[in-house]
């Protein structure tokens, strides 16, 4: 069953965060409902729409940003009142406007996240876990890793109330009084917690950075138990969740909100598990999302998604049809607009006019200081820009997001490591590359100039481990005066390696172990330059022990360290080679006493090998099929008989043409890639033997060109048998 | 958001579709058939309307659908054209182009019209009045030229192009009633010729790759580098540039405006409608496929043509003008104009919170004096001096030199170029260390060719340790001859010149000098008989001086017959004239001719050789084949030996095919060599006079008449 939503665009708000905006509830569900919304400039608005127009309720005065807006309300209540946290202090509102509660946390971190459940408030800073009850505080957990998302429920058949904290480190912890009872290891990182209520029942659900929605078991397993939903299609992060019966059939629908922009609506049956989820509805407004909220906005008896964007944008999309506007001569070409609408639009030419003409006198203003001798000063506020770089493990890429409020001119990149851009299908910018010269520690300079009306911009990326140094963006947005921000990202020198929790023992090791004189707070301060998603601080009361798996090749890597000594484990010499090249390199910059010694194990050149040997067959016969297929399409064109003579596997190349196309096409240079890594482990597998291979490398590169295991092995230790 | 306009036809051809490669013929002079060339080098005809398949010939229908004829030209396929050639005949003409030679065939007669050699190849067609001819005329560009053909293949027209055509059309440029030639090539140039007589000339900043009549005297281009715009006469209303190239270009009215829009296929597929005059995207659709090409034609029999959009794959859309249009969006225009005036609101609140903060900074500034560098706060005075220079220091290369500097402490973090053609891309980015940074910057830009270029330069202005920076933004104009600096000595004297008259006072002609030229001062002619300069060209070392007579004669000197010719029209369009008569002496150009022409005599006689031997060796084969087979049956032993044989003379015929092709690619080659220079020489003149030159050249190349050639380089005349 198809979804058929339109949109209706309705006010502009300021920049706002994340769950900033909500519907409040009323008593009848038919009535149009009141909007409350927070924003980055602090200001808390309530308002409703009346024909197609704001009718404001009330607004507060700006102050600190916004960071959190929940609903709550005394059990048994409609929960209408409305909370806002900005900086560390929690303030409540009555729907009327009126403040009851001002609450300062005294916090030592900002506030990021928060949950009200009946009279308990829940507060999460980066790593404070803050419970109060009636404003009293009744515990706290400090957590290393970045808390991205709280909530808090009673669990079916329980009455004990326990929590839930999304970690960035691919955790997710459940609190009861404060006290972690379980840690839910996911595949990705999560980015939002949700309750997702169906027939009377809760499931806890989260989304993640790549695009996913799992589910967790909270009554049973305590653990992670299915992904609802992942599209391999759109893999960007999920910003926001809700539940609504949009098809009317009893049973909540699953709303998503992603920051490429899309607004995905889905079927879907929890409790049954054998059931897939629908996608019955998707719209693209190319502006990250932050909050959507679910109810009767615009009109009476119409179901709405609202939606706000990160730029401030607030619109619907709602199930009420808007052709009753036709109507005229629809031969001349001229438009009917609806009564409502052409007031609207009247009103907003008003406002812009006037703006226009406070803008000219600011504008002059500003010329005229140019102009001065006096010490005067041209500042610009920093622009928030949202940005993010994100590894996906698909294609072992980065991606690199900027979203501003405004819409951007032009972006250039730079960098000092060579990386690599890869093309991305949905972004509509024109690059250009320019001459970079290397000695001036420029390996890449583009810039991308964006069509009109662009905000935000994705780039791939593709990084080359052990090449570490920084990237940076500057991005120039499109408006008077010019300026532009630069955004500064490292590359890591381990760049591709992701966090994860079990660690498979039974590979064969290589081990790096270091020893000196260096602190915890040093040797952690190295782990997370040379590796991301390395938590901020480490655990200071014993071994801290991190495992990490490479995006592209599934090789693991264990950081085991304490106090003047860290032990390091991996399958793959080149990753124990970069490591041990970059600890030697630091120790030495800050003149510590340092003491290396890698253990070698042969065996684990075997087990790489073999790990690479299906992907690189794989790719071979890919482009293999590849070659051969331009000969069978030539044959299927000029001799269409001919094509019945050919073998089953042929015919099926001819069947499968564009999926084989696809998957070639979507990884680009992946054998070089593939041969790059292979010739990277022949250098230091030999480097720690002591010897400089350089010399053979080419020989090496031959062997690759008509490969076979055990030839390649044979490279590598001639001895073995 | 919604597709307002859904086609009102599709199929499928279930071929593959060569990109460009599409027309549409009424061959039977009602219906229409769309016509393209597939991938396997046929030619596809598409017969909706079909009636009796009694046709045989060179056409072959097809066996699984009787509405597709294929036509085998075994031959690569480069441009096709189809349109009334014959007089007096409404049934539409199949043009042909390959590597070397023009087929025009009759589809409905089966017959071939004529079948010539063009050795210079055909890339481009057209069909169409042109010139004095009163019947209809085969417009074909090849390698360096532009051939006419009339309805028997007889040669009308001639014209040296100096570059690969890419692009013919046939358009009334000047709202004169009659067809102007529109021809774009590979030098980036589109050029306008009334008959032999060269109107117009404009140059884009890549190859141009379509061209595309619109109505009112414009037309549309498309460019390799992804951008499309519209010319109206000399004046381009607009240009957009996308990471996609413009496959085809077409003008139709689907909107039902009364007037048409701009039709663009791209690469990806996307097919777009422009308004003309402004190039606002008015409505987009996506086939499934790269576009291959766009044509028009009634498809449906309703008596009104529809708009027929073809992928690479072979699928065919046909869109119709939608009047009704104005129904269906109406609810998802006005939510777009509100949506538009909301985001316009944004904007201007945003920059008007910009200026308040701005405001607020300088009232608090004596409280916060700590952040400010670190947030790209600078003082409001802050100027940026430019200079621009042509850089002539023997210890570097060579360039054209952009240097900045900032009036107080702060640094010029980057600096980014945008123009277009001066280098690869469309930017130049000049990043320097960040233990480098300092008040000054020079970027050094190395103009390939002598055109003018508008630059904008984005300057990055701030401290060291910012995170925010200023932009200044800056256009300037680069001069045509900006790679020219003036150097002290005068030079090795040169004994090629060109020679002109312009009678015009010498200030006038400083003006000139001074508005062309990148030089450190103004030149100003005080008094004394001639005016002289000496410039140094630093692409290449070479020396130029100009010399202005006082009674009007000019003299320019140098070896380079490209920049001569550059020169002449720069000068004959400064000072409007209308014609111009010059004496040419460039020996080494004429050596060179002489050499071109001997060696393409040489050429084509070793072709005729090359030809003789290619039937005997027929003659060799069909023996061979029926012995051998002949053994198969009477003695197995006997076989193995005639089919070596016969291997043996297939390797030397493809020894022989490989000769050939050398031959041929270098008679080619020579043959662009020498219609390059042809062309730069008509460039020497201006007006009525380089047309004329333009006849005499082609009668002196049919009678191969090296002297007469050299005679016309020189004096214009024969």
């Amino acid at each position: 069953m198809e979804l058929e939503l339109t949109r209706v665009d309705y006010t502009i708000i300021g920049v706002n965060s994340n769950n900033c905006m909500k519907l409040v509830p009323i008593d009848n569900n038919r009535e149009q409902q009141k909007i409350a919304v927070a924003d980055n400039d602090g200001v808390l608005q309530v308002f409703s729409i009346r024909k197609e127009d704001v009718s404001l309720h009330f607004k507060t005065l700006p102050g600190p940003k916004c960071t959190s807006l929940q609903l709550a309300g005394a059990q048994g209540t409609l929960s209408d009142k409305i909370f806002i946290a900005s900086e560390n202090e929690v303030r409540g509102y009555t729907k009327k406007g009126k403040l009851f509660l001002s609450f300062d946390t005294n916090l030592t971190e900002p506030i990021s996240s928060m949950y009200v459940l009946g009279s308990d408030l829940f507060i999460c800073g980066k790593h404070i876990y803050n419970q109060y009850r009636d404003c009293k505080d009744i515990g706290s957990y400090l957590c290393g890793d970045r808390i991205v998302d709280v909530i808090a429920l009673y669990p079916e058949k329980s009455y004990r109330l326990i929590s839930l904290i999304a970690c960035e480190g691919r955790m997710i912890r459940t609190l009861e009084h404060a006290r972690v009872t379980h840690s839910i290891v996911i595949e990705s990182s999560p980015t939002l917690l949700y309750i997702y209520e169906e027939e009377g029942s809760k499931h806890v659900i989260f989304g993640t950075v790549d695009g996913k929605i799992g589910l967790l078991d909270l009554d049973r397993s305590h653990s992670f138990k299915k992904w609802l939903i992942s599209n391999p299609d759109n893999s960007s992060a999920v910003s926001c969740l809700n539940c609504y019966d949009f098809t009317k059939d009893g049973i909540n629908n699953l709303i998503i909100g992603r920051n490429d922009g899309n607004i995905e609506v889905y079927t879907i049956h929890i409790s049954d598990p054998m059931d897939q989820a629908v996608l019955i509805f998707s719209y693209n407004c190319n502006e990250s999302v932050t909050s959507l909220q679910c109810g009767i906005v615009g009109s009476v008896g119409y179901d709405e998604i609202l939606v706000s964007t990160y730029t401030g944008r607030i619109f619907g999309l709602t199930t009420e049809t808007t052709d009753k506007n036709v109507g005229g001569d629809s031969t001349s070409g001229n438009y009917i607009f609806s009564v409502d609408t052409t007031q609207k639009i009247i009103k907003l030419r008003n406002e812009i006019e006037e703006l226009q003409g406070s803008l000219v006198k600011e504008r002059e203003k500003y010329q005229s200081l140019t102009y001065s001798f006096m010490d005067d000063f041209s500042a610009i506020p920093t622009l928030t820009i949202k940005d993010s770089l994100v590894l996906s493990k698909s294609g072992a890429s980065y991606t690199l997001t900027l979203e501003v409020p405004t819409a951007i001119d032009n972006v250039l990149l730079q960098s000092d490591v060579p990386i690599d851009l890869l093309d991305v299908e949905k972004n509509s910018a024109v690059v250009s590359y320019s001459e970079a010269d290397p000695k001036k520690e420029n390996y890449l300079l583009a810039t991308y100039r964006c069509q009109i009306n662009t905000n935000r911009l994705e780039v791939k990326i593709r990084t080359i481990e052990g090449q570490y140094g920084t990237l940076q963006a500057y991005v120039t947005p499109l408006i008077q005066p010019k300026f532009c921000q630069l955004r500064q990202y490292s590359i890591k020198p381990l760049s591709l390696h992701l966090r994860i929790h079990h660690f498979d023992e039974n590979r064969p090791y290589n081990v790096l172990t270091v020893k000196g004189t260096f602190s915890l707070a040093e040797i952690h301060a190295w782990i997370s330059n040379c590796l991301p998603e390395v938590p901020e601080k480490p655990n200071p009361m014993e071994d801290t022990v991190l495992n990490f798996q490479s995006a592209f090749l599934d090789t693991m890597l264990q950081c085991k360290y304490m106090k003047g000594e860290g032990i390091f484990k991996s399958d793959n010499v080149s990753t124990i080679s970069i490591l041990k090249e970059y600890l030697s390199k630091e120790a030495t910059r800050k003149n510590t006493k340092f003491e290396v010694n890698a253990a070698i194990n042969d065996d684990s050149i075997n087990h790489v090998l073999n790990m690479i040997d299906p992907k690189l067959n794989g790719h071979i016969q890919l482009a293999n099929k590849v070659a051969l297929m331009d000969a069978l399409q030539e044959l299927e064109i000029n001799d269409e008989e001919s094509v019945g003579y050919l073998t089953e596997n042929y015919r099926n190349l001819l069947v499968n043409k564009a999926s084989i196309r696809a998957e070639f096409s979507s990884q680009p240079s992946y054998l070089d890639r593939l041969h790059g890594i292979i010739t990277d482990l022949y250098i230091d597998y030999y480097k720690f033997k002591g010897m400089n291979v350089k010399a053979k490398v080419p020989r090496l590169l031959e062997v690759l060109q008509r490969y076979t295991y055990t030839e390649l092995l044979h490279i590598f230790r001639p001895t073995y048998v | 958001m919604d597709k307002i306009i859904r086609p009102v036809f599709t199929l499928e051809l279930n071929y593959k579709i060569v990109p460009g490669l599409t027309t549409i013929g009424k061959y039977d002079g009602t219906h229409p058939c769309l016509t393209a060339a597939t991938t396997a080098d046929k030619i596809l005809i598409h017969s909706p309307h079909r009636k009796s398949a009694i046709v045989t010939g060179r056409v072959v229908w097809s066996e699984s659908n009787r509405e597709i004829a294929t036509l085998n030209i075994n031959q690569s396929i480069t441009a096709l054209a189809a349109g009334p050639l014959i007089p007096q005949d409404d049934k539409d003409i199949l043009i042909v182009g390959t590597p070397t030679h023009i087929l025009a065939y009759h589809v409905h007669d089966n017959r071939d019209i004529f079948y010539k050699e063009c050795p210079d190849g055909v890339r481009a067609l057209t069909v169409g009045l042109f010139h004095d001819s009163k019947s209809p005329m085969v417009l074909s560009g090849g390698n360096s030229t532009v051939h006419g053909y009339d309805a028997v293949g007889n040669e009308l027209f001639w014209l040296a192009i100096g570059d690969a055509v890419t692009s013919l059309i046939l358009h009334d440029y000047n709202k004169d009633q009659t067809n102007e030639l529109i021809v774009s090539s590979e030098d980036y140039n589109i050029r306008v010729y009334k008959g032999d007589r060269l109107l117009a000339e404009q140059t884009e900043t890549e190859v141009v790759t379509g061209l595309a009549a619109l109505p009112d005297n414009r037309f549309a281009y498309s460019v390799s580098n992804g951008t499309v715009g519209v010319y109206e006469q000399d004046i381009r209303l607009w240009r957009v540039k996308s990471k996609n190239f413009a496959i085809s270009l077409f003008s139709y009215d689907l909107l039902g405006q009364g007037h048409s829009q701009l039709i663009t296929g791209w690469s990806n597929g996307k097919v777009d409608c422009r308004s003309i005059k402004t190039g606002e995207v008015l409505f987009k659709d996506t086939l499934g496929h790269g576009c291959a090409g766009i044509v028009e034609g009634d498809y449906r029999s309703i008596g009104k043509a529809d708009l027929i959009c073809t992928s690479s794959e072979g699928e065919v859309r046909g869109y119709t003008t939608t009047k009704s249009l104005s129904t269906t969006p109406s609810s998802g225009l006005e939510q777009d104009t509100v949506r538009d005036l909301l985001a316009q609101k944004q904007a201007l609140l945003l920059e008007l919170k910009h200026y308040e903060n701005n405001s607020k900074v300088n009232e608090e500034f004596d409280r916060r004096e700590d952040n400010l560098e670190s947030n790209g706060v600078i003082p409001a005075n802050t100027r940026l001096q430019i200079a621009i220079s042509a850089n002539d220091n023997p210890k570097t290369k060579n360039h054209v030199e952009i240097f900045i500097l900032t009036n107080n402490n702060t640094v010029i973090k980057a600096v980014i170029v945008f123009a277009e053609g001066i280098f690869k891309g469309e930017t130049h980015v000049v990043h320097p260390q960040q233990s480098k940074l300092s008040t000054e910057l020079s970027v050094q830009l190395y103009p390939p060719k002598d055109n003018p270029v508008d630059i904008h330069i984005k300057a990055l202005v701030g401290y060291s340790g910012s995170n925010q920076f200023h932009v200044f933004e800056i256009t300037r104009q680069l001069p045509r001859f900006s790679m020219y600096a003036l150097c002290e000595t005068k030079g090795a004297q040169c004994d090629s010149f060109v020679e002109l008259r312009i009678s015009e006072r010498l200030q006038r002609m400083c003006m000139w000098i001074n508005q062309n030229f990148l030089l450190a001062h103004d030149i100003e002619f005080e008094t004394g008989p001639e005016l002289k300069i000496c410039l140094k060209c630093l692409r290449d070392d070479s020396y130029l001086s100009l010399l202005f007579d006082i009674s009007g004669r000019v003299v320019i000197k140098t070896e380079n017959i490209s920049l001569a010719a550059d020169l002449v029209q720069s000068l004959a369009n400064f000072n409007n004239l209308e014609s111009l008569e010059t004496k040419v002496n460039l020996p080494k150009e004429e050596e060179k001719i002489r050499i071109y022409m001997e060696k393409l005599t040489q050429i084509q006689e070793a072709r005729m050789r090359l030809g003789t031997d290619v039937a005997d060796r027929l003659g060799q084969i069909r023996g061979l084949i029926v012995r051998a087979e002949d053994s198969r049956v009477n003695c197995l032993s006997e076989m193995p030996k005639y089919y070596n044989e016969l291997k043996a003379l297939n390797s030397e015929l493809t020894n022989g095919y490989n000769i050939r092709l050398a031959n041929f690619n270098e008679g080619q080659e020579t043959m662009k060599n020498i219609n390059f220079i042809l062309q730069k020489a008509t460039r020497l003149r201006a007006g009525a006079k380089s047309s004329k030159m333009i006849g005499y050249c082609r009668t002196a190349i049919k009678n191969n008449n090296i002297d007469g050639l050299i005679k016309i380089i020189r004096t214009g005349e024969l």
